[in-house]
């Protein structure tokens, strides 16, 4: 298991290496830089937005800019923002929790409701209700998510002139209000997340279902309760823990939407606007944070088989 | 009261652009001057008045006035030597002070005594005033950059004004509070502001969760009046606003293109243009044509009337515009056998004046009206990319639309002087910059209104043309109708004079 842990770091590292080099030089590619959005509305005096690109570095040669990063990244600064000049450990310290609580939100409600879900569209498979969940759920997964965000805002404000809560409390101040301003993205992330959860469990427990130990089990006298419990649900999890921290993920990385449509200050809305700012130290601190933590996710679902599957642990042993 | 807007980064305004943060500085500070309630001309602010004579402008300073009650200044008197602090910030060399620019006709600025502030300028200048009344020309108290080393936090944010920032985050907006001691006394009425930054602000108007809003353009068109509007959507309980933004949108081209280089070819794109798609697009309601100037500068326009009759925008030439441009097209080869190609950029997002959708309304309005000999096609491009192209010059024809100023004069000196700073189509001609700089020094109002005009008709001849404007028109706000006194200019600082209908 060692091995494979030390295994694992060495090739999340050369993925965080080329995440950082992909990312420092892509931003750079794009046409346009911070400066031009500087005097965007004032014009610069001659020399004034060289002297500026100077000042913020962004004149050097790129390999100078990328040398320079890597030292602070040696040091462990992930720099200031080119925009407001504040650090970016604090600003991602600031913001991460916004993003976290929409993505556990999400991923609780979707739980909550994908596996058991899931496991009676299995047990039922082919009544009414089966037919019933599994239109509920393509519908879910078929429909962008960021289209059923923008009616859940647009459709109450026309019809009902009220709008879900808008804004972030943070939960530390106001855990209720919190929960209620995060109430409505989690929801939009829960229909398509939960979906995805209910096809992939109602699949594979149809699988484990048709299997001889489950046979066995039922000719051993235990309860079909009992069957599903603890030996086809355990079994027909893996493939979804793979699911879950998959549209972790992409929970994660797709906050972009939610937070810009609902007005949540998470990581998703600072990399957008620094996208759209061109501030470069900003875009490299976030990707690269959220790389941290997409390799860390998936390093979590590896173990975690083996602790759902122990032949997977012994084999890796 | 609340209102939506997409924030800035930080607030030190003297360090950023003006769009994000403007309505929280204009409420937090005063200026020597701010912009009258019903047009961008100066009206006292913290200077109580002024002469000016040649290139001294003396301004006296009301008495009373405090800053606001927060460490380090801690509610103590308001100084000339404030005033000369926060303007000689603003017009430092460093590069970070991005409008410094602006100031760089100002020689000397001295405080004689605590209620006296001398500016010199380097030669006459009339605009100085209007250009002090700038959101970005605000005083600050040297100690706060002594404890704080610059503005941008709402620590830092410590003003004269009639509100105090209470929190401020990029990106998710602000809070101000009643400054309980502002020196207009009586002011302000409202107790508190905020200012969210949340998508799609029509909807959270309707909701009732932002009290004012810019009614956008595109629910609009089709309706003859504001009041028509709002019927059609059944709405009660709100009022409607025009205020005169200084924006002004055009097709602007590239003078050291090879097609664009030919003067004729300028022209016949002038003459067949039709602009009153743009024109209303932008501006359904109220919208008008314009060369280079906002409706915040509609004194210094050229009466309807002319327009009327000036080739490329009077609608009642159109077919005597359209033909004499294919003759222009024809002297210059471009026929429909040989049909003139070109690019027009802008960007990428829909339903904006200079979006995909109006680039495409654009590409068919030339071939249309031209028979196809002008064929032109669409290059969206995202924002940074739109901008560069513009600012590098590497483009043949790009679809842009500009805050123009906050003085007409400002408008023209950008946008047509041999190094405006927004000269992108590159256009030269000492001779305008000659009659920009005879303007700029003319004091007399309707002197300067003449020579203006003179500049418009000047840059808008055959022997001239660089950009095809299309127009200016007003910005449409609505507002809940218990909030009354919204000046004409609601982000003008003048927000002191809010108050709500009981």
């Amino acid at each position: 298991m060692a091995r494979y842990l030390l295994g694992r770091l060495v090739v999340s590292s050369i993925s965080l290496v080329l995440v950082v080099v992909i990312v420092f030089v892509a931003v750079r590619l794009m046409p346009g830089d911070i400066v031009d959005q500087f005097f965007q509305d004032t014009g610069a005096r001659p020399g004034q937005a060289e002297a500026l690109r100077e000042k913020l570095g962004l004149s050097d040669p790129i390999p100078v800019q990328f040398a320079r990063y890597l030292g602070e990244l040696a040091r462990g600064d992930l720099g200031e923002s080119l925009a407001s000049g504040r650090e970016l450990s604090t600003v991602i310290r600031d913001r991460t929790p916004v993003t976290f609580q929409l993505a556990m939100m999400t991923l609780i409600f979707s739980l909550a409701i994908g596996l058991p879900l899931g496991v009676l569209s299995a047990v039922m498979r082919g009544s009414a209700l089966d037919y019933l969940l599994r239109t509920i759920a393509i519908g879910g997964i078929s429909i962008p998510f960021f289209w059923i965000a923008v009616l859940t805002i647009s459709l109450p404000a026309y019809y009902w002139r009220w709008t879900p809560p808008i804004g972030h409390v943070p939960l530390q101040e106001d855990p209720l209000a919190s929960i209620q301003h995060m109430l409505a993205p989690a929801l939009v992330g829960t229909v398509f997340l939960a979906g995805s959860i209910m096809r992939m469990l109602r699949a594979t427990m149809l699988e484990v279902l048709r299997l001889d130990y489950m046979r066995t089990a039922a000719a051993k006298g235990l309860s079909r309760a009992t069957q599903i419990r603890r030996h086809a649900l355990r079994n027909a999890l893996i493939p979804v823990v793979t699911l879950i921290g998959i549209r972790f993920i992409f929970l994660l990385s797709g906050s972009v939407v939610l937070e810009s449509i609902y007005a949540l200050p998470g990581l998703g809305q600072l990399s957008l606007d620094a996208l759209s700012r061109r501030d470069y130290q900003v875009v490299q601190a976030v990707t690269l944070f959220m790389a941290v933590i997409i390799i860390m996710t998936n390093l979590v679902v590896d173990i975690s088989y083996g602790f759902i599957d122990p032949r997977i642990r012994h084999s890796r042993a | 009261m609340s209102w939506a807007q997409n924030t800035t980064a930080h607030l030190d305004i003297h360090q950023d652009s003006i769009s994000g943060a403007q309505q929280i500085i204009g409420a937090t500070y005063n200026r020597l001057v701010r912009y009258r309630g019903d047009a961008q001309l100066p009206e006292p602010d913290v200077a109580q008045s002024w002469e000016q004579a040649g290139t001294d402008v003396v301004f006296k300073l009301h008495e009373g006035v405090k800053w606001q009650n927060k460490p380090p200044v801690n509610g103590r008197d308001f100084k000339a030597s404030d005033v000369v602090f926060g303007l000689e910030r603003a017009r430092s060399d460093d590069p970070s002070f991005i409008h410094s620019g602006d100031l760089a006709v100002v020689d000397t600025i001295e405080a004689p005594d605590d209620s006296t502030v001398r500016l010199t300028t380097k030669y006459p200048t009339a605009i100085i005033l209007t250009m002090l009344a700038g959101y970005q020309w605000i005083p600050v108290a040297p100690e706060v950059i002594d404890q704080f080393g610059d503005i941008k936090s709402p620590e830092a944010t410590i003003g004269t004004g009639p509100f105090i920032v209470e929190n401020f985050a990029p990106d998710f907006g602000a809070t101000l509070v009643r400054n309980p001691d502002y020196w207009r006394e009586g002011l302000p009425y409202l107790d508190e502001l905020e200012q969210l930054d949340v998508e799609d602000h029509w909807s959270q108007f309707r909701a009732g969760n932002i009290d004012i809003v810019l009614v956008p353009a595109e629910l609009l068109p089709g309706h003859d009046s504001f009041a028509g509007f709002l019927e059609s959507e059944g709405i009660d309980g709100y009022v409607y606003s025009e205020v005169m933004a200084a924006s002004a949108h055009g097709h602007f081209m590239n003078t050291q293109d090879p097609v664009f280089a030919d003067i004729r070819v300028r022209w016949a794109v002038n003459l067949i243009m039709d602009r009153l798609p743009n024109r209303t697009y932008g501006w359904p309601i109220g919208a008008k044509p314009s060369i280079a100037l906002g409706m915040g500068h509609l004194a210094f326009h050229l009466p309807d009337a002319e327009f009327e009759a000036m080739p490329g925008f009077g609608l009642g030439r159109r077919d005597q515009d359209v033909a004499e441009g294919l003759q222009m097209l024809a002297a210059a080869g471009f026929d429909a056998d040989n049909p003139m190609e070109w690019r027009i950029m802008g960007w990428s997002v829909p339903q904006t004046l200079v979006g995909i959708d109006q680039l495409q309304i654009a590409v068919d309005m030339y071939k249309d009206v031209s028979g196809n000999v002008l064929q032109p096609s669409e290059q969206a491009l995202e924002w940074g990319a739109w901008k560069q192209a513009e600012a590098l010059h590497e483009f043949q024809m790009i679809s842009s639309a500009y805050s123009m100023g906050v003085d007409a004069h400002d408008a023209m000196q950008k946008m047509y002087h041999s190094e405006g700073g927004r000269n992108f189509s590159g256009y030269a001609n000492p001779d305008l910059d000659r009659m920009l700089a005879v303007e700029e020094s003319t004091f007399d109002i309707e002197e300067r209104i003449s020579l203006m005009q003179d500049m418009q008709r000047f840059v808008n001849s055959p022997e001239e043309i660089a950009n095809a404007w299309t127009g200016s028109g007003p910005f449409s706000y609505a507002a809940l109708s218990r909030i009354q006194g919204i000046p004409m200019l609601w982000d003008s600082g003048r927000v002191d004079q809010v108050y709500v209908q009981k």
